[in-house]
């Protein structure tokens, strides 16, 4: 019952929320796997220099079961996220402990920034920024497609354009 | 129509102060090239008003050229240290939206020039011909110095320091060592000179109401003159910390674009502040011409649920929240009380939020974003479905109340098309 509330809470204010690309998800676990392989890696080997098998062993268990419950929450992350885009305003939603919605009037938006980190554009993802006159405007979308991504900047640009209201 | 007017260099001895009494030469050095450098950049700087611009052509190697719109105009202040005020001159501060890159000085004008070019901009701002006259003023508050001095002295920073020294003192007496007492100085330095700013830069407050908007007037040795258009104030707060209440004391603060986030331009922040202590009625007096045509005590105000003391034990049961067809409001806070309000159309965005503890008790948190001050709307602790409602209804409301605002050039209707010369 406090789920089905949470959820209702967060819902979509159309039919449903446009998810992020999947390649966020398979960005984020890449990097959580090299970064478990190169942990697991110094550990053994320290453990081994160090002369303990069973330690190199422990350690090796222990990294990839951290990782296994990181490779669920980027996964329930990556659920979380969405976006909608209203006759005058953006909608974004994300997060799974703290959950977040912020509505942006498309009047209000003073520049769209869209940003693309090396590895990200390994990936083909990018990440699209709000800002408005409020500092505490938090309106990201990660893991765009490069083409979703300009195309909603441009969209939001003309709307913004169309539809300012100074302050 | 082009006015140009020459400006006269900024002669800032602040700079030499520390140089040492015993070397004059130095000092002889330092003011004489710190004057050249302020003639130079005197000199160098040309201003000039255009249709609904402004252009400003300053610098000696990089020259830097600016234009802004006037009706833009989030601010007008007219500042005159202390030293400029013996020489009757003044600097004429125009606050732009877009933080500090949009604020632009003009410095040194004398007085009187500062003063029409101020009425002239005003004049163009809210869409009317540069030669009108200057808008009569009504003064609405003034604060009596008395009540100044003892605001500042009561303020909690203030009684902090009093508790501090009460400390020191009582533990020298305990100890019979009186040197234990000195180890209380650093403190009341720091403290009081903060209470000594405040009360220098609020002395001799004036609230005035004028068609150009809110006039505000005040400072001992450095005075400033500030003008806050129609439509100018973002958000709204009425602030009572803890022993203002026996005098039945309160503040008011707004937030006005390009206002905050200047403290590292001049040193000291820039006055957000509309009232600085003033009785209940004053402050209602104040906030009643900030955002006209609104009565923020007729707001319907509806608590937390109790659970939410799971949550926040010691605050829950201060959480009020309500709006209207004009405002959102809040109130808070148990030792400092605030009472905070906004227009629905001057809202930036809204947020909803629930962390792990407010999911478990169906709490969620409504931020209702404002331009940077320190006004904070925030409905904290809500029910969750309550929660969501009021996010949805306050989107719905600002979209209407955006439709329907003011126009930026404030006498000016929507539909005809502004003129100025």
């Amino acid at each position: 019952m406090i789920v089905t509330a949470s959820q209702d809470a967060f819902a979509s204010p159309v039919e449903s929320w446009v998810r992020v690309s999947v390649k966020l998800r398979t960005m984020r676990r890449a990097l959580l796997v090299a970064l478990g392989v190169v942990v697991a890696l110094v550990a053994a080997v320290l453990s081994v220099i160090a002369g303990s098998g069973l330690a190199a062993v422990v350690a090796v268990v222990v990294v990839v079961a951290i990782c296994a419950g990181a490779f669920v929450v980027i996964g329930r992350n990556y659920d979380s996220w969405g976006y909608a885009e209203r006759g005058a305003d953006l909608l974004v939603t994300h997060g799974v402990m703290w959950r977040r919605l912020v509505v942006v009037p498309y009047g209000r938006m003073q520049l769209v920034d869209v940003t693309a980190g090396p590895i990200e554009r390994k990936f083909g993802i990018s990440t699209l920024r709000l800002h408005t006159a409020s500092a505490g405007t938090d309106a990201r979308i990660h893991g765009l497609t490069a083409a979703e991504a300009n195309r909603l900047r441009d969209r939001l640009a003309a709307l913004g354009e169309s539809q300012s209201a100074g302050l | 129509m082009l006015v140009s007017l020459a400006a006269i260099g900024t002669y800032n001895l602040e700079k030499v102060r520390h140089a040492g009494w015993w070397l004059p030469v130095i000092v002889v050095g330092v003011l004489l090239v710190g004057l050249g450098a302020s003639a130079l950049s005197w000199a160098f700087t040309r201003f000039a008003i255009d249709g609904g611009e402004v252009h400003i052509d300053s610098g000696v190697l990089f020259r830097r050229s600016r234009q802004v719109r006037i009706d833009r105009l989030q601010a007008i202040d007219i500042v005159q240290p202390l030293l400029a005020r013996a020489l009757g001159l003044a600097e004429l501060k125009l606050d732009m939206a877009g933080g500090s890159e949009g604020r632009v000085r003009l410095g040194y004008l004398r007085l009187d020039e500062a003063q029409a070019l101020r009425a002239a901009l005003l004049a163009m701002a809210a869409g009317l011909d540069h030669r009108t006259p200057e808008a009569p003023q009504r003064p609405l508050v003034h604060c009596s110095g008395g009540a100044i001095v003892g605001s500042a002295l009561l303020s909690t920073p203030a009684l902090i320091g009093f508790i501090w020294v009460a400390a020191f003192l009582a533990g020298a007496i305990a100890s019979g060592h009186p040197g234990v007492f000195t180890g209380a100085l650093a403190g009341v330095v720091s403290v009081f000179s903060a209470v000594w700013q405040t009360i220098q830069q609020h002395f001799g407050f004036t609230v005035a109401d004028s068609p150009d908007g809110l006039r505000l007037r005040h400072g001992l040795f450095e005075t400033r003159a500030q003008t806050v258009p129609p439509g100018r104030v973002q958000a709204v707060r009425i602030v009572q910390p803890l022993m203002w209440r026996v005098f039945g004391w309160v503040r008011v603060d707004a937030n006005i674009a390009g206002y905050a986030g200047h403290r590292a331009e001049d040193g000291r922040q820039h006055n957000s502040v509309l009232l600085p202590v003033g009785s209940r009625e004053q402050a209602l007096l104040v906030v009643g011409r900030a955002l006209p045509g609104v009565d923020i005590d007729a707001v319907p105000m509806t608590r937390v649920p109790g659970r939410a003391k799971w949550r926040s034990p010691l605050l829950w049961w201060t959480y009020r929240a309500g709006a209207d067809e004009a405002i959102v409001s809040i109130r808070s806070g148990f030792l400092t009380k605030v009472h905070a309000v906004m227009r629905h159309e001057k809202i930036q965005s809204v947020r909803l939020s629930v962390g792990p503890w407010q999911r478990a008790l169906r709490l969620a948190t409504v931020h209702v974003d404002s331009t940077k001050g320190p006004v904070d709307v925030v409905l904290r602790h809500r029910d969750l479905g309550e929660g969501r409602r009021i996010v949805d209804a306050e989107v719905v409301r600002a979209e209407r109340g955006r439709a329907l605002r003011m126009p930026d050039r404030w006498m000016t209707t929507n539909s005809g098309p502004a003129t100025n010369g």
